[in-house]
């Protein structure tokens, strides 16, 4: 059902625009969705580092969303923070690095489509 | 890794099931940004930013044979808007060339949105917004960054302001200036009775990165001091300190603090584009007309044309809180003016504004 109404939404799109402009975004939309695979194969094995507030947890998380590391520095052990902080400390760690994934991801394919798109409106 | 199609799919389902993020704070307002409530899969099939909080691997179904739709989409909006804009606005002026001269008095406001990363250290109140962000604070930089004054902030520092003064006066020169010519002001410092000229700053970005075809380009409002003892320039925008207040309050609560700045679907051009339309809107409004208001109304109309269509559009005709602010809340004012007729679709009681 899905399928059928995002297929007829696409073609009730395409009747709307003059041939030109149709030809010219069945032309472009396989090359930018080809561009696109190929930046989300890269993005994947790029890591990003996220670091808590205090600066004593680091948290190392893929493109995929994967944590991969969390590193405390020696500093923890000797800090009077409780269990509750700890893990509060590794949430942001963790976030900041999430964060970090998304805005790359959304940065680098918004740049494709950006791409694509002036070509077909231009 | 992702070589076949059908596999990418099943593995993107499953992925989709384990929203890692979802269960972390801060994610919540990160997803239900940009005037998403009217957002839906459809709209967006190629790409969406919350598409990305179950993992990369999500992404891959959206993609794969979606790229058709999102650009007939993309395109479809564009010349929604263009068509729109050209039949319920005045024509913007003509103007003959853009001549240059640069800007020797210390009298430019500029006021524009842009990430509190920018923050320069040791502004008060701005030092403290930036210690919060470098701090990893991601509640505050995954929140639309507000609409603040640029001489706090360092931003794209190798490239001047180029501002273009609204005016009915097609000679009108673009004014490049230099950080040491803004007001330091910020936006409660500012007079109620202070006069300003209003126009457009353009700032191009990352140009000594990506070359002079960047896409990128910081657009904020400006505003130029009118001092007491001055006559102001005839065919301008005069707006006063209390309007400029009464615009960024109403600019900050439907885009700024709404939707979430990505550059793409909501920018500076969006606050930029919604803050100038609530000029004309406001100008409309004046409880003290000058007698000015219609003339100002259709040259700040007709200064949005142009605006609306920079940079492809992006944050545009595909922000539909912006949207909605050019298509239907300015015509109804263009029309209550008498400056364009009313097309039925904008007279309707029946529009609704975008869910924000």
């Amino acid at each position: 059902m899905k399928t059928n109404n995002h297929q007829l939404r696409q073609n009730d799109l395409l009747s709307s625009l003059d041939p030109k402009t149709r030809q010219a975004i069945q032309m472009q939309a396989p090359q930018m969705e080809a561009e696109m695979m190929v930046e989300i194969e890269r993005l994947q094995g790029v890591v990003f580092k996220g670091v808590s507030k205090n600066g004593l947890i680091m948290a190392t998380v893929d493109g995929n969303h994967q944590v991969l590391d969390i590193i405390c520095d020696p500093a923890c052990k000797t800090s009077d923070m409780s269990l509750k902080e700890m893990t509060s400390y590794m949430m942001e760690a963790i976030n900041e690095a999430m964060y970090l994934v998304d805005l790359n991801i959304e940065s680098e394919l918004s740049t494709i489509q950006y791409k694509y798109l002036s070509r077909i409106i231009k | 890794m992702f070589k076949n199609s059908s596999k990418v799919i099943a593995a993107a389902l499953a992925a989709s099931k384990t929203p890692l993020r979802a269960k972390l704070p801060g994610v919540a307002r990160h997803a239900g940004t940009a005037g998403s409530s009217s957002y839906s899969a459809v709209e967006n099939p190629v790409f969406d930013a919350r598409r990305f909080i179950p993992g990369v691997t999500t992404i891959v179904s959206a993609l794969v044979g979606g790229g058709v739709l999102y650009l007939a989409q993309e395109v479809r909006k564009y010349n929604d808007l263009t068509q729109d804009m050209k039949e319920k606005f005045p024509l913007p002026p003509l103007v003959k060339h853009h001549r240059k001269e640069h800007s020797s008095e210390k009298e430019w406001l500029i006021i524009g949105r842009q990430s509190p990363g920018y923050a320069l250290p040791h502004q008060d109140k701005k030092d403290t917004q930036k210690k919060q962000v470098d701090t990893s604070e991601i509640e505050i930089k995954t929140l639309g960054a507000v609409l603040d004054n640029e001489s706090h902030y360092d931003l794209l520092p190798w490239s001047p302001f180029q501002i273009k003064l609204f005016s009915d006066n097609p000679d009108e020169k673009v004014v490049v200036i230099d950080p040491k010519h803004m007001l330091g002001l910020d936006l409660h410092q500012i007079p109620d009775s202070a006069r300003f000229e209003i126009g457009i700053a353009h700032k191009p970005g990352f140009a000594d990165i990506v070359g002079k075809d960047s896409p990128f380009a910081h657009l904020a409002m400006a505003f130029r001091l009118v001092s007491d003892d001055a006559k102001p320039v005839e065919g301008r925008v005069i707006v006063t300190g209390a309007e400029i207040k009464k615009v960024i309050k109403k600019t900050n609560a439907n885009v700024c603090e709404k939707q979430h700045c990505d550059l793409y679907r909501s920018n500076c051009q969006s606050a930029s584009t919604y803050g100038l339309a609530e000029f004309a809107k406001v100008i409309h409004k004046r409880a003290e007309p000058t007698g000015s208001e219609t003339a100002d109304i259709k040259i700040i109309s007709g200064e949005l044309h142009a605006l609306a269509f920079d940079n492809l559009s992006r944050g545009v005709s595909n922000n539909d809180v912006v949207t909605h602010q050019l298509t239907y809340t300015l015509p109804k004012v263009l029309k209550e003016r008498g400056i364009v007729a009313l097309t039925p679709d904008v007279s309707s009681e029946a529009h609704e504004a975008p869910r924000i």
